[in-house]
């Protein structure tokens, strides 16, 4: 497959890093020279020097015979106009990012459809409803919605005092025989992330990654030693686009929300557009600020700056002072093991929602993706094919690798935890765990296309 | 026409030059030609009753029909609508009317003083109800209709000014009234003064007309539906009767009165957007909501202090609606002695008349958009002590009020209060009680007129000095033109005087 990305960003790179690991012919369009320098050394792709609206720029990166165009510069007009010489040139699917609340939605459809946006993505608002996913799980530090909300991936790190620490998961499964809720699909030790067999044993320390049905999630949160009970005062820190969107949410869903911007003519506008949220002028950096507005007493503070260190910072000021949770958004991700011994709960990433959309966008029949930054096992969710090998077989004839894992099958909106003898049939939703360069193969086997 | 950019010429036909009319020609030409328009309704009704009367109003009505066509006959030039000279020019026009008012009092003989004609004229034009007549049924009907019609003229002038003029003159556009929206550029009537005060003018035209029709079908008489239509779609409340609307007993009339009151105290750019279809603009309206909240709570408020008295449930339902309704729109009609009231209703009243309508509507008071700024701003200052580095905007419903705005809201409340606390000294050094001293100060200030009496009972001003009187008078007209375009006027009139006085001579 060949992929064109526009815009070398974050978003952009981490998709184009993501399509290229995966096999995919990936083509980056760049304005600036200085960033593409910086590319050569990150990724094993082909770059093009220029302005992606212009007709000629696109034709060297040789749209004619592209499948997919991911606009994801920072200028909406830029990611329309791309989008729109794809279109004409016939690149089969188009995903754009747009920013403006008016360019975005079904207010917009007409104007998607004139420039052929397929998918309209938003990194900032993916961001917002992953900590609002968080938040409605306290604790976990990865949230996934699965087949329509049936199924939740929730990754957590074992505390000592978590029932699971000690258990061998045949322990553990037999302990729940024969109506099982939920299944461990990874753990990551040391570094490692695995695909666990029966006679594994959970150890404190572990991030673990368990798949379940949504409506037992209670459960398998207390067996992961996690909190119950929803945060209810909040403090966002930082006033961008994301902690605007993420505000409004959480007031809407009737949260005490406090916001701090450094800029006073934001943080004006802020007080304009959000009724009902405490808007705090300062730097979140600043512990004299912090300290007088009590940031100890909050449930949850999060942290959405565009300055990693800023970020961090603020998150172990408030994590010492006694927050509940914190939630840090990263840019730069090679220290952030570090950070959840140090104090900051949660890390989270502007670039993998977004990409996870790509991701569902250029496989056909898949219709949900978590892809994760600590390794490369990636989580999906496909359809089984009326045509395909899979239809009428048992999990356990599949012939399916050591490292993959058929975590939980829906059929007609009822979700099943995969066992050996489980038996697939046509129109089931197949949620499987693997490894990044396996997917296109597996998907091929139970789509059958 | 044309018109050279940098001479300020015009050329009528002909191509002679004509000087264009500034501020004050064309104030002084709308005030002519208004009220030679009412004074020729009002002569209609003198005919057949009283041929002096017919005489004196017709005659009156060509000198202002024929001064305001030969100045409204030359262009106007609207780059001279600057601040200053445009509101003296506005009071200049009240001021006119009332002295036209004047003139139809002692030539009709309808009044024999000169400083009793001038009273009764300026709290015509001030929309009070201060009136020193104890019984108008004995005036003649010409002069009847006159008399409601200087308060029509006065509602006009006030209204242009709240919503044409001052939010152009450097005022603050977000407390002109009218639907509060997020995009402060489009005003609901207009982006321009011009158009604006065009609209303003039709708008209560075709109100008067329509509450005339009404009070006629619920019963009135076709002179009093006239007399009573003029003075209440002004927040007016001159009656043509002793006992006010109580002299009709009228459920009917009652209802008719106070939705044309309730329409008054609203901004008149509500009227505008029902006019359009616009209900969903107009249901978004945050002050609006606020106000006809007030009314009803006030009503049942009131008519619960009274339920033990020997009236019935009805009757006193109706009379703390209407009472309610005629004080807060600063109308003054009456139905009943609501000053001897229970002493807790009486009070709501008094606050009630102290804010008033909402903004960009004839009635007179502070308007609820700057209480429910206030209060905001008030919150603002709370929550500051709690959180030191807190951004907060004062809000009114959703959209956000200025910090511009915030500051002249404060100017607005110390200009009512000063007015208030000097001339309630004053009525206080001539002899008034306490409570009538603050109580008619008050209500001159907010344009209704009567007070409350210590010993119960409305104070009016037959029950007044002529000192009295005169102090009245500009405090009624001050708080008609909305306070600081009195004050403004005040000081240009002064700089002109030394100025003048200076050019002949006079040194200090």
């Amino acid at each position: 497959m060949r992929v064109i990305v526009v815009g070398a960003g974050e978003v952009g790179t981490h998709v184009a890093q993501l399509l290229s690991r995966e096999g995919s012919d990936v083509i980056v369009i760049e304005r600036s020279a200085a960033r593409i320098a910086e590319l050569d050394k990150l990724l094993d792709v082909s770059i093009v020097h220029g302005n992606a609206t212009d007709p000629e720029v696109m034709q060297a990166a040789g749209i004619g015979e592209t499948d997919l165009l991911v606009a994801a510069t920072s200028s909406d007009e830029v990611n329309l106009v791309a989008s729109l010489i794809a279109k004409l040139e016939g690149v089969e699917r188009r995903v754009v990012r747009l920013e403006r609340p008016g360019l975005r939605g079904s207010r917009a459809a007409r104007l998607h459809e004139a420039v052929g946006a397929d998918l309209v993505i938003d990194p900032d608002d993916a961001v917002a409803r992953e900590v609002l996913d968080l938040l409605a799980y306290p604790g976990a530090i990865e949230i996934a919605r699965l087949a329509d909300n049936e199924v939740l991936m929730i990754g957590a790190k074992l505390d000592a005092g978590a029932p699971f620490v000690g258990q061998t998961l045949s322990e553990i499964g037999a302990r729940y025989s024969p109506n099982w809720d939920f299944i461990v699909c990874t753990i990551t030790r040391d570094g490692r992330t695995i695909v666990p067999r029966k006679d594994h044993e959970l150890l404190a320390g572990d991030n673990v990654r368990v798949v379940c049905k949504t409506r037992a999630r209670a459960d398998v949160m207390r067996q992961l030693g996690l909190g119950s009970g929803e945060a209810h005062r909040i403090m966002v820190l930082g006033g961008g686009r994301t902690g605007e969107i993420l505000a409004r949410a959480l007031v809407a869903k009737g949260h005490v929300v406090t916001i701090i911007d450094r800029s006073e003519e934001r943080a004006r506008e802020l007080a304009d557009e959000l009724d009902g949220v405490l808007v705090l002028l300062g730097d979140i950096t600043d512990a004299s600020l912090l300290e007088e507005e009590d940031v100890g007493s909050y449930d949850a503070v999060i942290a959405l700056t565009g300055e990693d260190d800023a970020n961090i910072l603020a998150c172990l000021f408030a994590k010492k002072a006694g927050a509940k949770e914190t939630i840090a958004v990263l840019h730069r991700l090679e220290l952030r093991h570090l950070l959840r011994d140090a104090g900051v709960d949660v890390t989270i990433s502007p670039r993998t929602a977004s990409a996870n959309e790509v991701l569902r966008t250029l496989r056909g029949g898949v219709t949900a993706v978590a892809t994760s930054l600590d390794d490369d096992i990636e989580i999906y969710e496909v359809e089984v094919g009326l045509g395909s090998a899979a239809n009428g077989k048992k999990i356990s004839d599949l012939g399916l690798a050591h490292d993959t894992l058929i975590a939980a099958i829906v059929r007609d909106g009822k979700p099943r935890i995969g066992r050996g003898d489980s038996e697939l049939q046509a129109l089931d939703h197949v949620v499987f765990v693997a490894h990044g360069k396996d997917v296109d193969q597996l998907s091929r086997l139970f789509t059958g296309s | 026409m044309t018109r050279t950019a940098a001479a300020e010429t015009f050329s009528d036909n002909s191509g002679n030059t004509v000087k264009p009319i500034g501020v004050y020609g064309s104030s002084v030409g709308f005030a002519s030609a208004l009220s030679a328009v009412m004074l020729t309704i009002s002569s209609a009704f003198a005919i057949g009753d009283d041929t002096r009367e017919f005489i004196v109003l017709v005659v009156v009505a060509v000198v202002c029909g024929l001064t305001g066509a030969a100045l409204l006959r030359r262009p106007f030039s609207p780059s001279a609508l600057r601040p200053v000279p445009t509101m003296t020019a506005a009071v200049c026009g009240f001021i006119l009317v009332a002295a036209i008012s004047t003139i139809v009092y002692l030539a009709t003989g309808a009044i024999e003083r000169v400083d009793d004609a001038l009273y009764e004229s300026v709290a015509g034009v001030s929309t009070s109800a201060l009136t020193i007549f104890e019984d108008p049924s004995s005036l003649g009907d010409g002069v009847l209709v006159w008399r409601s019609a200087t308060q029509w003229l006065g509602g006009v002038g006030a209204v242009i000014l709240a919503v044409g003029l001052l939010p152009f003159l450097g005022g603050s556009r977000e407390l002109a009234g009218g639907p509060q929206r997020r995009e402060r550029t489009r005003d609901a009537l207009s982006t321009r003064p011009l158009p604006a005060i065009r609209r303003v003018g039709a708008i209560y035209c075709v109100v008067t007309a329509v509450v005339t029709v009404a009070l006629v079908v619920a019963g009135m008489g076709v002179l009093d539906a006239v007399a009573h239509a003029l003075s209440t779609v002004s927040t007016g409340g001159f009656s043509t009767h002793a006992d006010s609307i109580g002299y009709f007993d009228s459920v009917a009339i009652e209802a008719v009165l106070v939705v044309a009151m309730l329409g008054a105290g609203s901004s008149v750019a509500f009227a505008w957007l029902l006019w359009r279809r616009n209900i969903r603009e107009t249901r978004r309206a945050f002050e609006l909501q606020v106000y006809l909240a007030v009314v009803a709570v006030s009503s049942l408020w009131i008519w619960w202090l009274r339920h033990d008295s020997d009236i019935g449930v009805s009757q006193g339902f109706r009379e703390a609606a209407f009472t309610v309704v005629s004080v807060m729109t600063t109308t003054g009609h009456r139905i009943s002695d609501w000053g001897s009231w229970h002493p807790g209703a009486s009070t709501l009243l008094l606050v009630l008349l102290v804010v008033g309508g909402t903004a960009g509507s004839v009635s007179g008071g502070l308007r609820w958009i700057r209480v429910i700024g206030m209060a905001q701003f008030v919150w603002r200052e709370l929550q500051r002590q709690l959180h030191p580095r807190s951004v907060r905007t004062v809000k009114v419903g959703r959209s956000t009020i200025s910090e511009d705005s915030v500051d002249r809201m404060h100017a607005q409340m110390v200009y009512v209060m000063t007015l208030g606390a000097v001339a309630s000294l004053v009525l206080g050094l001539f002899g008034e009680g306490l409570t009538e001293a603050i109580t008619l100060t008050i209500s001159a200030i907010s344009t209704m007129g009567p007070g409350f009496g210590d010993a119960g009972g409305v104070v009016s001003a037959a029950d007044l000095t002529r000192p009295e009187r005169a102090v009245l008078m500009p405090v009624m007209l001050t708080g008609r033109v909305f306070l600081y375009p009195a004050f403004l006027s005040v000081g240009a009139g002064a700089s002109a005087l030394c100025a003048a006085m200076r050019s002949i001579g006079v040194r200090r």
